[in-house]
Formats: C-alpha cells, sequence, structure tokens
C-alpha cells in the first residue's frame, strides 16, 4: 500500500479512500500536469475553456494544467501501451484545476483520486471493477446517505441507430445520436415544434436530386454568384446539407408515436427499481423495432454482481438514458455516487470512454477503457 | 496631486475622435512632455489627471479600479471580463469608434444562414472528420459565450492575433468572429455575416470604475467634468 503523497489529502478518509481503490487492483502512476491546451479543448469541448488555466512554453506552445484525471490517462496509455490490447489498470491521485464558476464556492484546484482501466478484455466485469473501487472508496471514507445514478451512454445511439424510422428524420436522428444537446434539437424539429422555414427553388429543386447532380448545381450556383467556398467544407457537403435541410423542411413530422417514444426514452428517469426502468428501455426499443435484450442481459449482470460484492450499494439508485451532466465521451455505462441523492455534487464519477483512447492518438491505439474518480474534498458533506 | 484619473486613447483615429468630443464641449487636452508624452490635462480641471493609453489597457484599468474613467470600446471591456457589469458603468455612448463584434462563414456555405445551421454544421464536421468545428477570432470570452447560447457545442477557438478575416482562406479556420464597421473587409475575404450574428453592437463609451477609490474630492471633480461634457450622471 502507498499513501497518498500530498499532505493536504492525507486526512484519514482521503487515505481511506485511497487504499480502497488500491484494494481492487492496479499500479500507481503519475500522470503529466501540464498538457497541451488544443489537445483538451479538442476532446472536453469549449464549454471546458472558461474553467482552463492556460501556461505558455518557452516554445511558445499553448499548454493548460489538466482539469481531470481521465484525459491525461487516456493519452500517456495510448503514448505507452505497446499493444492496441495491452490490459492496465492505473491508479492515479493528483491535483486537477478547475477554476469556480460564478458564484461557487471552491477552491480552483482540488485532488482527485482515481481508477482507470484500459483494454480489458470482460468489459461487464470492468464496469463492475470500477463502479465497486469507487463504491468502496466512499465507504472506506465513511461517506453515509449515497444515492447511486446509473446511465448508459450508448444506448440512444444504439437504439436510434439501429431504429425503424422514416427518412428523413432516421438519418437526422442518427447523425447527432451521441450528442445530447444536438440530439433534442432534432427530436424538436422532427415532432415539428419548431417553426418551419420557408425554402428557396433552389432547396427545392435539390432535395429531389442524387447527390452529384446535386453537387453540379451548387457548384454552378457557386459559380454564377461568384461565391467561395474555402476551409473544411467542399461543394458536395454545402449540396448535401442544402438537400438534407430541404427534406426536413418538406417533409411531414415523424409520426407522434414514435417521437413519443423517443421523447420518453431521452427523457427516461427512473423513480422506482433500476430493473423497471431497464424493462421499460427495453419495452420502448422494441416499439421503434430494435431488440435490447443483449443490452439488458449485461446489465442484469452487472446489478447482479455488483449486489454480490456490495448488498447495499443500489439500495438508493436509480437509472437515467441520459446522464444530464456526464462528458460526452462517456459512451458506456456512467455512474455518480453522491450524498443524499445530490448529483450536481456528487462524491465520485465515472463511466466507459470506449472512444477516447482512439480520439487522443488519431487512431493509432483504440483500446477500450472505463475509469472513475472521487473527490475527497467533498467528503463529509462539504 | 489629481482627485480624478481619467484615460483616453494615447493614439490614432480614436484619440482625434476624443480630441474633437472633448473640443465641442469647449474642453482642450494638453499633452505634457509633447506630442509623445503619455499624460495630459485638462484646461480649467486642475484635479483631472489625464492619462493616454491603448484602449486595451484602458479597459483592464477601468477593470481594476485603477483609473476613476475612461473612454475605450464596449468590445475590450465585455471580453476582457464576464464581471463587466459588477466593475464598471457605461456613463455615455460617444457615438464614435462603432464596431459591430459578428459571426461571419465562407459566402459559398448557402446552406448556412443562422447560428442554428452553424450549430448543426458544426456537429456534422465533428462527425464526419472527427475534429471540431474552428473558429479564429480574438474574442475568445464573447465567442465562447455566444456559442454556449446558440447551442453550439463542437466547435474550437483557435486566438487569432491579427488578420482574422484572412483566416478561413488560409484554411486555419472555418469561420471567424470579428469586428466589422462597414463589412467591406469581410465581403472582400468572401465572408458573410449571420442572419442572427451580431454578438455585440459596440462603439467608444466613457466608462466609470466602480471599484475605483471614490474620494469626496473625485466625485466632485467627474460632476463638474460631466456637466461640462453635458452628461447625465449620478457621479
Amino acid at each position: 500500500m502507498s499513501d497518498l503523497a500530498n499532505a493536504v489529502t492525507g486526512t484519514p478518509p482521503a487515505q481511506a479512500a485511497w487504499a480502497a481503490l488500491q484494494a481492487r487492483g492496479g499500479q500507481i502512476i503519475a500522470l503529466p500536469t501540464l498538457l497541451p491546451a488544443a489537445l483538451v479543448l479538442e476532446l472536453a469541448g469549449e464549454d471546458l475553456r472558461p474553467r482552463l488555466y492556460f501556461a505558455s512554453g518557452p516554445d511558445g506552445a499553448e499548454l493548460c494544467l489538466r482539469a481531470d484525471l481521465t484525459i491525461p490517462a487516456a493519452l500517456q496509455y495510448a503514448e505507452t501501451a505497446p499493444h492496441d490490447d495491452t490490459p492496465a489498470a492505473w491508479l492515479c491521485e493528483g491535483k486537477v484545476f478547475r477554476a469556480p464558476k460564478a458564484g461557487e464556492n471552491r477552491a480552483p484546484e482540488f485532488i482527485q483520486i482515481g481508477l482507470e482501466r484500459f483494454g480489458d478484455p470482460d468489459r461487464i466485469e470492468a464496469d463492475v471493477t470500477v463502479f465497486l473501487a469507487a463504491w468502496e472508496a466512499c465507504r472506506a471514507a465513511g461517506e453515509t446517505g449515497l444515492h447511486v445514478r446509473l446511465a448508459d451512454g450508448g444506448l440512444l445511439p444504439r437504439i436510434i441507430e439501429g431504429a425503424d424510422l422514416p427518412q428523413p428524420w432516421g438519418q437526422a436522428l442518427s447523425d447527432v445520436a451521441s450528442h445530447k444537446n444536438a440530439l433534442q434539437r432534432v427530436l424538436a424539429q422532427a415532432m415539428g415544434e419548431r417553426p418551419r422555414r420557408q425554402i428557396s427553388a433552389l432547396e427545392h429543386t435539390i432535395a429531389d436530386l442524387d447527390p452529384d447532380r446535386a453537387r453540379d448545381m451548387v457548384d454552378e450556383v457557386l459559380s454564377l454568384a461568384g461565391l467561395a467556398l474555402p476551409g473544411t467544407r467542399g461543394v458536395e457537403d454545402v449540396a448535401a446539407r442544402l438537400a438534407a435541410r430541404a427534406r426536413r423542411a418538406i417533409a411531414a413530422p415523424l409520426p407522434a408515436e414514435l417521437a413519443e417514444t423517443l421523447s420518453r426514452l431521452i427523457q427516461l428517469r427512473s423513480v422506482g427499481s433500476i430493473g423497471d426502468s431497464l424493462d421499460e428501455c427495453v419495452a420502448l426499443a422494441a416499439k421503434l423495432g430494435v431488440d435490447l435484450m443483449d443490452w439488458r442481459q449485461a446489465w442484469t449482470l452487472r446489478l447482479d454482481r455488483i449486489e454480490q460484492e456490495a448488498p447495499d450499494a443500489l439500495a438508493q439508485a436509480h437509472f437515467e438514458a441520459i446522464s444530464p451532466e456526464a462528458f460526452d465521451y462517456y459512451d458506456g455505462m456512467a455512474f455518480d455516487i453522491a450524498r443524499g441523492g445530490d448529483f450536481t455534487r456528487p462524491v465520485a464519477t465515472g463511466g466507459r470512454y470506449d472512444r477516447l483512447v482512439g480520439e487522443v492518438s488519431s487512431g493509432h491505439r483504440r483500446a477500450k477503457a472505463v475509469g472513475c474518480v472521487v473527490r475527497p474534498a467533498r467528503f463529509g458533506g462539504r | 496631486m489629481a482627485e480624478l484619473i481619467l484615460a483616453l486613447p494615447s493614439k490614432g483615429r480614436l484619440k482625434d475622435q476624443c480630441e474633437a468630443w472633448l473640443a465641442r464641449h469647449g474642453l482642450v487636452l494638453r499633452q505634457t512632455g509633447g506630442e509623445r508624452g503619455y499624460s495630459a490635462t485638462l484646461d480649467g480641471f486642475d484635479d483631472v489627471q489625464v492619462r493616454l493609453a491603448s484602449a486595451g489597457d484602458i479597459g483592464k484599468a477601468l477593470l481594476a479600479g485603477e483609473i476613476h474613467l475612461g473612454v475605450t470600446g464596449e468590445d475590450i471591456v465585455r471580453e476582457a471580463s464576464d464581471e463587466v457589469d459588477l466593475r464598471l458603468t457605461i456613463v455615455a455612448r460617444l457615438g464614435f469608434g462603432r464596431a459591430d463584434v459578428v459571426v461571419a462563414v465562407p459566402n459559398g456555405w448557402i446552406d448556412v444562414e443562422t447560428m442554428a445551421d452553424l450549430a448543426e454544421v458544426a456537429t456534422d464536421i465533428r462527425r464526419q472528420t472527427g475534429r471540431r468545428f474552428r473558429i479564429a477570432t480574438k474574442f475568445t470570452r464573447l465567442t465562447a459565450q455566444f456559442m454556449r447560447d446558440h447551442h453550439v457545442v463542437d466547435h474550437r477557438i483557435i486566438d487569432s492575433a491579427g488578420a482574422t478575416e484572412g483566416a478561413p482562406g488560409a484554411g486555419i479556420a472555418d469561420a471567424i468572429v470579428d469586428i466589422t464597421t462597414s463589412g467591406a473587409t469581410l465581403a472582400a475575404n468572401a465572408l458573410k455575416i449571420l442572419d442572427d450574428g451580431i454578438i455585440l453592437k459596440s462603439e467608444s463609451c466613457l466608462m466609470r470604475s466602480d471599484l475605483a477609490p471614490w474620494s469626496e474630492e473625485s466625485r466632485h471633480a467627474a460632476r463638474r467634468l460631466m456637466e461640462r461634457l453635458k452628461i447625465l450622471s449620478d457621479t
């Protein structure tokens, strides 16, 4: 066992939490504090910018202090793992730096301790191990009155991509299925909740053309009008979106029953048992023509394993289809553990981020991963 | 010892426009230390010390409470802090130094007219290329806030020190946020402003720092100056 290096965190509850994480196994690893700013913003999004502390290197490199442990862990794994599937379990601890929001009364730097697992062949068992590590860390620290919120970042993308939805809505929803904000926006459009925009003659024409002819037409319009297209988007991109937008403007709204089912899935938030919520997901997905039996079985397995090892962990727990505060990079099981159910201030959070290693390494490493962090500064209801 | 510190732009068109505004009210600015001096006096206002500084520095000094009054652009202070309304008061809009902070995209994006279109394009680019839609600007704070308000989630801000309007053409960014007065520079660079893409209609303003040490004497000096400038104020 190794004690927490930082004297500030060396309080008995923090030490006990750290010991509990270690008991779930793993190698203690030091992670970089300074990260390339561009990479962090690319992964976490500009919403994080007002929270970040920036620094300039002597060579002019733009750096930032880490705002969590997951991104530096994913980066370090991507840089050091000899193979894609090399399993690793890393115990990490240290300060993270996040400016408080207006009116938020806390220090801009605080300690996180966490467990990050990469490349586990048995992903469900890895999910369970990480959840149990976080739960046991909170309990070892003496936390009581804990509520658990479970979510699944992969659920809606899977349902929407597999659903039998009329076009153009099926495609439009599928394009944004893993972005919760965009998904709600497109669904509102599909339900005809927003005023229809008038479309031009060009859009009317292009809506019915095949992609090649649509591109030629847009190309001609641009050259006649002397308009330029510098940068990422080419003529085909503009033509494709113009056509898609026109088709959405002309299309009949998504049938009310389908739209209602999707809304209920997005807003699904149980007050009853987790099992009931999962069954409701299965039933709603079935209405859309998607069979979720294997997904349900995987959750049953997770819940049974958790129950076996920590019978009280799910006594106060609920399931939501989308975790409202979670980072977009959680794409599978996700959880928060909070005192008294105040999920704006969880003491522990975690989840599966199967795509992140691929994103930080531009696709050179693709190991699937799951991790959790615990915030000792919030112990004791602070 | 001067009781009131007033900062004015130190050079260029803004300085000329400021002097003309003062002159209209019979106030003559005398630079101490000649044309290149960075302090000045106003005839008949011995208790006012005038500092000449860049518009950016005036904004910072107002926000920090280092000066009592200053003339600078609203865009400058709004970009420098998200606590503008807690730190200073806009006393008068001066009618010059007008500039709009706007969102502009290549004019060939005929499928993009509104911020809602931009939000969709940003998501498309992320999905298709795996990287975020890039916006070049020196107004990083205003841009981030505006994008948040319009639910443009999948973007990255590229800090641009100058010639921002050339960023899309140079392949550095997909779109820009920049200031414009007539739109001519944007048009010359094949860019168009989005219908609802005006972030701020800015102009030069006389601003009062609410954090500056306001003594009875400095208040008195400010009141006299406002009266001369025909500005109604509760200073």
